[in-house]
């Protein structure tokens, strides 16, 4: 069984074998309305949920809970208080049913979402994660072993999705928003210059600031001008970010021998970046991978496949184990 | 005999105890503070082993279950509940302040006064404060009082109380000599044996998917409400 509760979803999966059983999420709709995460609203969400989640997980997966061999969790990074939740109720867990526990790495974790379909990946590849949190390029080199070649200096792509989101209006979070109403505008209406940092790194903050003047500027044109333009400015404003966050996957990709192409985390999930990124691939003729959706954004089966290689190196950890924001 | 393991996270220090129905077996607290996260589990580890007692002969967890830290509850919360699945031992749930008033350091002549204020931490001027008659039945409800505020001293001083827990240092400093104050820090799991022998025989036992903890204050956040 693995618990993931390092933001605001509260997500428990049942694993036996290869095969994911159940995998239940409770989503924590209250954050919309403050336009963001509140930690402490988040935490409470968490604990008042943890045993629906789990009754959910049991009943679907139909096992018993005496079956099962081990307890795995999000150590982090994440939200201290939301992970300590999960953390307390994992430890409870092994420590009654008397079976090991495991500690996850949630990064790790959204890399190890593309092995629940592809067991037998070819490596070294290259994956792309963005989330709400983070936007890495990653060289993995096998299933656990890698090496972060690029990170965002600033915001994450899911972030800067989010927050460009709010500025036009949308529901927290904006992402899957932009992707659906960016299917019904013109990619190619409104540009935007793309901020260079070095190396294979990221930075959003710059193109942040810069839909924030163009709307304002726009605005004093024409009051309604975000409403009337959101399918052009939401194709627009993905077009960027993906477009973007392909440019130094591309780079590297001219100077390393790569046998694999991946994109995780939650903005896996954009349609316009699973297209461009196999786009690439295709052009490179290597494999292109990404998880299936519900394994994209957070979710406890994904925590899961990490706790499954770990069960077998028997890779446990003891009851004082804590919950780490970061890593 | 049932057995109950007793859970008290909800302020500084971290303890378990062992009861039956006739006394408390064995109990432990470890006295580094706020390190409950990484401390808990071990403590209920040693202690069952200690009594050669598996986790799975436990008949009921006994929480104290609030108010205090918000992160010691949902620490103390998530684990009892976790327990009690894993175990199949019911779940009792003791207010924080309800089971201080079982605390052994409270004295036995009380004539002079009329109640017993719990108070507890609630960070800035804040605490949690509870008024029980000397028969231990509440006076209203648990609030969050700012003890700066004169007519909150006005009102505590209206009568001698006998006045216990963490914020019972803070209060000495601002209300009237007239009340007695015990300044050890009044919480400890095995406090909860009285309390929870009389819910176990009475069966009253905490519905796993609905307990939550005693947070006894308005969730506040300085976050805007988005249009
Ligand atoms: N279809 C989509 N298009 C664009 N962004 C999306 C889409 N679906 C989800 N997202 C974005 O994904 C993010 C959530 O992803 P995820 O749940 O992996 O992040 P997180 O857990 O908040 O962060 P981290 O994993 O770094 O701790 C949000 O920013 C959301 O807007
Ligand atoms: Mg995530």
């Amino acid at each position: 069984m693995a618990i993931e509760t390092s933001c605001d979803d509260t997500s428990i999966a049942v694993l036996k074998e290869d095969k994911i059983l159940a995998n239940v999420t409770a989503n924590q709709e209250i954050h919309a309305k403050y336009g963001g995460v509140v930690p402490e609203l988040a935490s409470r969400n968490h604990e008042k949920n943890i045993v629906r989640v789990f009754n959910e997980a049991i009943n679907q997966s139909g096992i018993d809970q005496s079956e099962l061999d081990a307890i795995a969790f999000t150590q982090g990074p994440g939200l201290l208080g939301s992970l300590m939740v999960g953390v307390s109720f994992a430890k409870s867990l092994a420590l009654g049913l008397n079976i090991p526990l495991i500690a996850v790495n949630h990064l790790q974790a959204h890399i190890a979402a593309l092995y629940i379909e592809n067991p037998n990946p070819t490596f070294p590849f290259i994956c792309l994660l963005v989330s709400g949190g983070h936007t890495q390029i990653i060289w993995v080199k096998d299933f656990f072993s890698y090496e972060i070649l690029g990170s965002t200096l600033d915001d994450a792509g899911g972030e800067a999705f989010d927050k460009i989101g709010k500025m036009l209006d949308l529901p927290y979070p904006a992402g899957p928003a932009i992707d659906r109403l960016a299917q019904k505008g013109d990619p190619e209406r409104f540009k935007f210059t793309y901020s260079k940092v070095p190396d294979f790194n990221y930075s959003f903050s710059g193109f942040k600031t810069q839909v924030l003047y163009f709307l304002r500027d726009q605005e004093k044109l024409d009051a309604n001008f975000k409403a009337s333009n959101i399918n052009d400015l939401c194709a627009s404003i993905q077009h960027h970010i993906c477009t973007y966050l392909l440019k130094p996957v591309a780079k590297l990709m001219k100077e390393r021998e790569v046998l694999g192409l991946a994109v995780v985390g939650g903005v896996s999930a954009n349609a316009e970046l699973r297209i461009e990124m196999q786009k690439l691939a295709l052009k490179n003729q290597i494999p292109f991978m990404v998880p299936d959706f519900q394994y994209c954004t957070d979710n406890a089966g994904m925590i899961a496949e990490v706790a499954k290689y770990k069960f077998e190196k028997e890779d446990f950890v003891t009851l004082d184990v804590v919950a780490k924001a970061r890593f | 005999m049932p057995k109950v393991l007793g859970i008290e996270t909800t302020g500084a220090f971290c303890s378990v105890a062992l009861f039956n129905e006739s006394r408390v077996i064995a109990s432990k607290i470890n006295k580094q503070a706020n390190s409950h996260s990484s401390i808990l589990h071990l403590l209920i580890q040693e202690l069952l082993q200690e009594q050669h007692i598996k986790p799975s002969d436990l008949d009921a967890i006994a929480l104290s279950s609030g108010p205090g830290s918000y992160t010691g509850l949902r620490i103390g919360s998530s684990s009892a509940k976790g327990l009690a699945i894993a175990t199949g031992a019911k779940l009792i749930s003791i207010p924080t302040h309800y089971g201080m008033l079982f605390n052994p350091t409270l004295p036995n002549d009380t004539k002079a006064f009329k109640h017993v204020i719990c108070l507890t931490d609630a960070r800035r001027n804040d605490v949690f404060a509870t008024a029980y008659s000397l028969d231990k039945d509440r006076i209203g409800k648990t609030a969050v009082l700012d003890l700066t505020d004169e007519l909150v001293q006005t009102q505590l001083n209206h009568s001698a109380s006998i006045i216990i827990g963490s914020g019972a240092e803070k209060a000495e400093a601002l209300l009237s000599p007239i009340h007695l104050y015990l300044k050890d820090d009044a919480l400890h799991a095995a406090n909860l044996f009285e309390p929870s022998t009389a819910k176990f025989a009475n069966e009253e036992f905490e519905p796993l998917y609905d307990f939550g903890p005693l947070y006894e204050k308005e969730f506040y956040t300085n976050q805007k409400v988005s249009k």
